[in-house]
Formats: structure tokens, C-alpha cells, sequence
């Protein structure tokens, strides 16, 4: 079984007295939509860039499949809160990014990113610029370039972060698709209580100073939607209701009212 | 022909309307006589002039020396002031080392070293291609040093997630995210080595348009003069011209070169 494993992560940045994150331990299965959340300052997203390859923690171990993480690497893909897409290629093209570093053929690279395109719902849109396209479609853009490159990991920081609540709602939908389809693993930051309980399918929260796990969820919202459930019925569940008070109460626990 | 390429013409003919109508008035100003010809000779006058000049191959031969000249400074200039701009851009080590001594020299007014110029070289063409490199280097130089500076740092962070070294990452991230800027530095660095050519050819050279200018204040030809002065109007429209096609060929993707 294919896994993403941080074992007893401690963060230090330098400069800085305390440290950021400290034994923090989080491991991600094929399969798993695990989603972090918490206060700010909590290293959620410190978090995840070491899972990317971007921070070196001053301490504990990361790996993939049993491979130490040194660096970036082809089987872990992020999405960023701002899409980061090159402005100077088309959405086809942005799609096709990895592949072409991977050396795959022109029409082989077009065909694929297509193809990807259709699975986000942008059939059609590839030839367009990136400032042609709204925040919602950008952010489409940005998952299907993830996805482009095969990865076993899907590392999202805030990929709904920037957009507005009904496109939100909308892409919380179509993640969930893409999760089902892919079945990579993935792990998540947010901000939005709701969006952690319809995504994961474990839920990390973290408390600041320094960053720490303070309680876990397994919700199986995630794994109903996947099983044809509607959006709407889940979130009118009153259990739904129940363990999005149980949530905000983990997050906000220690901190003074 | 299509509304849309009718309606690019009209735009491009807008922009001329002005200045047709400039000489218009003009002309007719000096006609009826409100305007003495020894102010301003008619443009027909400068018209008539412009037909001798080009019959007796003078005009051409002046152009044809000013423009090498200018482009010629230019390119030696410009590719310093870009080298460098990518070195100091790329690297801290560099900027640290030399940024202070080019943001000194950058103050000194290019153009108040003619006399230590014409110390060094006299008025050989060595002078005026030096005085343009110089007026070219600093535009070039800190546009493209701004331009690298201000990529998008999560650009480049996802450059990096794909694993990329740094030669596909300057290439493919950094040099076109750098781009817009570096082709404002372009159209502007255009636009100071004309100036300074034409300063320099003005008090030192024996060929070129600024010479025939200051020739012709000698025989007081004010005709020569004044054709002079509507040549560096047009060759100064030329060049920038020519570097907004540019742009727009390599900046296609910009939202600002959608229309127009």
C-alpha cells in the first residue's frame, strides 16, 4: 500500500525563537483525503510543504513508499491557494507542463491534457489564456495539471482558498470526482470547517504555538458522496450538523472566548 | 475586408490625423504669410529640401551612418545592461558586488561626459558609440534586473516542484515572467539612444543627421534644419514601432496586447 508518511515532525524557521511545528505526525494512504486543519500559525501549510519537498523539517522523518522525501518529486503533485499557472501558456498547455519536461510527444501531450480538461469540466477551454478564464476555471486548470503528471499524492493548500462560495461549493464537488476517479492520495489544508467535513476522510486538527495535533476525525461524508449519495442530503443529515459542532469545538478548544 | 481589420486601419490612421493636420495649418500659416520663413520655412519648403538631399544622396548617406551608429551602441549597450541585469537578477553574490557602483554611475547624467569623451576619443566614432552604450545600459539593465525580481515567486516554487534544474527554470519561468518588463526597458532605452546620438553627432562628428543639422545652421539652411529635427520625429516612431511589433509577437499571451 502506497503511503505518505511524516513521522514526529518538528518545524524550525530561522530566525524564530519557537518552533513552528512540533512532533507532528500525519500519514496518508492511497485512497485517503486526509485534511488538515486549525488557527492560524498552526503549520498546516509548513505541513504540507514538507510532504512536497519545499521545507526540511529540523526534525523527525518524511517519506514516500518508504523513500525518505529530499525534494520535490513526480510522485507527489501540489496545488496552490493562488492557482500558479504561467500566464505566457494556454490552459492546454499549463495542462501539458509536466508531461513536456517529461519529454512526452506534442500530440500525445495534447491528447492527455484534454482529456483532463473534460474531467474537470473544460472540455473546450484549452486554447484559451489563463486571464481569459474566472478563479473557479483557474483553479480547475491547476487540478488537471496536478493530476497530469500520474502522482500518487495530491498535496492541495487551500485550493478553494481564493474562490467564492458558490464556485466553492461547486469545485468541493468536483474534487471529491476527482478524488474518486484518481484514487491518489491526498492531504489537504483549509480553512473551511464545512469543506474539511465533506472532503475528508480524516481530519487533522492542529493548534498553534507551536504547532501541534490536537484531535483526529474519520467523518464518512466523503465516502457517502462517493457512493452516489447527493451533496445536499449529506449536509441536511442532522449528524452532519452534529459533528460540524463537534469540529469547531477541536479548533477553537484552549483559546480564550 | 472585416470590421475588425477596418476598424485596426482607423485606429492606426487615428494616430496620424494630428500631425497631418499640424503641417496642414503650417503650410497655409506660411502661405499667407503669419508665419516669416526665416522661422519656418513652409514644409514645402522642408519638402524641397528633402527631395535635394535625397537627389544628391546626402540624406541617406547621413541616415544610413546615424542609424549604424546608433545601432551599433545600442547593441553593445544592451547586451551589457541585459547580462547584467540576469546576472544581478539571478544571483545576490552579483547584485551585492556591483549594484551600488551602477546605481552611482546610473545618477551621473550620461550626456555631461561629451567633453571627457572628446578628451578620451576626440571625435571619432568610438565616442558616439560609447555615449549610446552607456544611455542604452541603465533602461536595459534595470528593467530586466526588475523584471527577474518581480516573477511570481510561487511560479517559480511550482518550477521547482516539477523538478526542474535551473537552466529549464530560467527558461521556461523566469526569463518569460521577466519579459513585459524587459521590453519596457527595450522601448525606452530605444528612445535615449537616438537622444544621445543625436546630442553627440551635434557637437562632435563629421557625418550623420546631427551633423547635417549643424551644418546647415552654419549656411543657415533652416530648412535642413527643420527636415532634420521631422527625421529623428520619424526614425524615433520607426524604433518603437518596431519594438511594439516585437512585443506583441512574444507577449501574445499578455491580456494588455489583446487589442490595439
Amino acid at each position: 500500500m502506497p503511503q505518505l508518511v511524516l513521522d514526529k515532525i518538528s518545524i524550525h524557521y530561522d530566525g524564530q525563537a519557537a518552533p513552528a511545528v512540533e512532533r507532528v505526525s500525519i500519514d496518508v494512504a492511497k485512497g485517503d483525503l486526509v485534511v488538515l486543519v486549525g488557527r492560524s500559525g498552526c503549520g498546516k501549510t509548513s505541513l504540507l510543504n514538507v510532504a512536497a519537498g519545499l521545507v526540511t523539517p529540523a526534525r523527525g522523518s518524511a517519506s514516500v513508499n518508504g523513500q525518505p522525501i529530499t525534494g520535490p518529486g513526480s510522485d507527489r503533485a501540489v496545488v496552490f491557494q493562488n492557482d500558479a499557472l504561467f500566464p505566457w501558456l494556454t490552459a492546454r498547455e499549463n495542462v501539458a507542463f509536466s508531461l513536456r519536461l517529461r519529454g512526452v510527444r506534442p500530440a500525445e501531450r495534447a491528447r492527455r491534457a484534454d482529456a483532463l480538461l473534460d474531467l474537470v469540466k473544460l472540455g473546450g477551454a484549452g486554447g484559451k489564456h489563463i486571464w481569459e478564464l474566472s478563479g473557479g476555471m483557474r483553479q480547475r486548470v491547476g487540478l488537471a495539471r496536478a493530476l497530469a503528471a500520474e502522482p500518487e499524492f495530491l498535496l492541495l493548500d487551500e485550493p478553494l482558498g481564493a474562490l467564492d462560495a458558490l464556485t466553492r461549493e461547486r469545485m468541493q464537488t468536483t474534487l471529491l470526482d476527482l478524488w474518486t476517479a484518481s484514487q491518489a492520495g491526498l492531504l489537504m489544508v483549509t480553512h473551511g470547517i464545512e469543506e474539511a467535513l465533506v472532503l475528508a476522510t480524516r481530519i487533522v486538527v492542529l493548534a498553534p504555538g507551536p504547532g501541534r495535533v490536537v484531535r483526529t476525525f474519520e467523518p464518512n461524508f466523503s465516502r457517502r458522496y462517493a457512493s452516489g449519495e447527493a451533496i445536499r442530503t449529506i449536509k441536511a443529515d442532522p449528524a452532519f450538523a452534529a459533528a460540524r459542532g463537534d469540529l469547531t469545538d477541536a479548533i477553537f478548544e484552549g483559546e480564550a472566548a | 475586408m472585416s470590421l475588425a481589420t477596418r476598424l485596426a486601419l482607423g485606429r492606426n490612421f487615428i494616430g496620424w490625423l494630428l500631425p497631418a493636420l499640424v503641417i496642414a495649418g503650417w503650410e497655409l500659416a506660411s502661405r499667407v504669410g503669419i508665419m516669416p520663413a526665416n522661422v519656418l520655412p513652409a514644409p514645402s519648403a522642408v519638402a524641397e529640401a528633402f527631395w535635394r538631399l535625397t537627389l544628391s544622396g546626402e540624406l541617406v548617406r547621413n541616415i544610413g551612418v546615424s542609424t549604424a551608429r546608433a545601432l551599433a551602441g545600442f547593441a553593445i549597450g544592451g547586451s551589457i545592461g541585459f547580462a547584467l541585469g540576469l546576472a544581478n537578477g539571478l544571483s545576490t553574490l552579483s547584485r551585492g558586488l556591483t549594484d551600488t557602483t551602477l546605481q552611482m554611475i546610473r545618477n551621473i547624467p550620461h550626456l555631461a561626459l561629451i567633453p571627457l569623451v572628446i578628451l578620451w576619443f576626440g571625435i571619432d566614432e568610438e565616442a558616439k558609440l560609447f555615449l549610446v552604450a552607456l544611455g542604452v545600459f541603465f533602461p536595459i539593465y534595470v528593467n530586466t534586473l526588475l523584471g527577474i525580481q518581480s516573477v511570481d515567486p510561487q511560479l517559480v516554487e511550482m518550477g521547482r516542484v516539477y523538478g526542474m534544474d535551473r537552466r529549464a527554470l530560467f527558461l521556461r519561468v523566469i526569463l518569460p515572467g521577466a519579459l513585459p518588463s524587459i521590453f519596457v526597458g527595450l522601448r525606452y532605452a530605444l528612445g535615449i539612444m537616438w537622444l544621445t546620438l543625436i546630442v553627440a553627432e551635434t557637437i562632435s562628428a563629421s557625418s550623420g543627421l546631427g551633423y547635417m543639422a549643424m551644418q546647415a545652421r552654419e549656411f543657415l539652411l533652416i530648412d535642413v534644419v527643420v527636415l532634420s529635427i521631422l527625421i529623428y520625429a520619424l526614425l524615433g516612431k520607426l524604433a518603437d514601432s518596431l519594438a511594439r511589433l516585437l512585443e506583441r509577437l512574444s507577449l501574445g499571451w499578455h491580456p494588455a496586447f489583446q487589442n490595439g
